[in-house]
């Protein structure tokens, strides 16, 4: 008996999805085994997430005086400072707020950070009422991973 | 916290609890920090300055409760000692929300915290309060003890800025860290800052 060369090429192509497929669900539950017996391990405790720097697009906004008596040394000391009141030495040191860029005709900057302190960022830069004399409230813009984005919300602001 | 990395944009909070005067420079900077509506202590009607819109805020003891049934605006009830919650079954209606005025609180026990969870109505926390008392070193007891209730789903808590000033006021975001620092998981948190505050604020406009 002879069969149709097309009818082979068909069932050899439906054997290879249906293996395809049986590998794909093989695979997927190895990978479920395997992540139930790490979590069982214990081995999720011993993984620490490396500290990535976050960029903080932020915008200083006089209520009441001149933005330009705002130097970018006294927005430096403004951070250092609320950041040591709220959270001390240790945390000054764990959450390193660092201003890497500052504007000061508009009044706009870049704050680097440690990613895993985003929000203890949000809390220090709301205390922030005064810097130089000068009445301020502080508005975070944006955040972002890297230095060049940062660089390029801060233009369109 | 959200996905979205962008952080001010358009206004999507409301701040329930602003004790000062309306003036240009906060109509200027309250959409500025992403507030669309704040409730104001002192004014009668709901009206929109700008883009801001403005709901009265009432600050109802518990003897003065009939003078403001039916009114339009968030009544909120001051809660100053364990006597202002008895009969609380009486209340419900009257009132939109809860303070607790912990400062005059001379001691709240089990009776207490009952009511305040069997009244069903949110609880309000005001972020500058709360940070005051923390730098000043105060006892912070209370706060923690509402908040750790919230967290197991007894009672509704929203936080609000308790502004007197443009220079007063606080980012959203910011009162989200402060109760996510206290403990608070980071969903319940975005519900006290966003969610609960709006409903209030539909309900009373």
């Amino acid at each position: 008996m002879q069969l149709d060369p097309l009818v082979l090429a068909a069932a050899a192509l439906a054997a290879s999805l249906l293996s395809a497929y049986l590998g794909v669900l093989a695979w997927r539950r190895a990978s479920r085994i395997s992540a139930v017996a790490r979590a069982l391990l214990g081995s999720r405790a011993f993984k620490l997430a490396r500290p990535r720097k976050r960029y903080m697009v932020f915008e200083v906004v006089t209520v009441s005086g001149d933005l330009s008596s705002i130097r970018r040394a006294s927005v430096e000391e403004a951070v250092r400072k609320s950041c040591q009141l709220l959270f001390g030495a240790l945390g000054y040191g764990a959450v390193r707020p660092t201003l890497i860029y500052y504007d000061e005709s508009r009044g706009a900057g870049i704050l680097a950070f440690r990613h895993l302190w985003r929000n203890h960022v949000f809390l220090l830069l709301s205390l922030i009422r005064d810097i130089n004399g000068v009445k301020v409230v502080v508005v975070p813009v944006l955040t972002t991973g890297t230095r060049r984005k940062a660089m390029k919300a801060l233009e369109r602001l | 916290m959200p996905r979205s990395s962008r952080i001010s944009g358009d206004p999507v909070a409301i701040d329930l609890c602003f004790r000062g005067a309306v003036d240009d420079v906060l109509v200027r900077y309250a959409p500025k920090l992403g507030y669309e509506a704040m409730a104001v202590l002192g004014i009668d009607s709901a009206r929109e300055v700008g883009r801001l819109k403005l709901i009265p805020r009432f600050e109802v003891t518990r003897g003065a409760i009939g003078r403001y049934r039916g009114s339009r605006g968030l009544r909120v009830l001051l809660v100053r000692s364990e006597d202002d919650l008895k009969a609380y079954p009486k209340l419900v209606g009257s009132v939109d929300s809860l303070r607790v005025l912990f400062e005059d609180l001379s001691g709240a026990g089990k009776d207490f915290w009952r009511r305040v969870v069997s009244f069903g109505v949110p609880v309000e926390l005001e972020f500058s309060e709360l940070l005051r008392r923390i730098l000043n070193g105060n006892p912070i007891d209370y706060h923690y003890l509402l908040l750790r209730l919230y967290a197991r789903g007894r009672v509704k808590v929203y936080m609000c800025s308790g502004a007197t000033d443009a220079s007063t006021l606080v980012h959203p975001t910011a009162m989200f860290s402060l109760a996510t620092l206290l403990g608070v998981p980071e969903v319940l948190a975005l519900k006290a800052v966003f969610k609960t505050p709006r409903e209030l604020a539909s309900n009373a406009a």
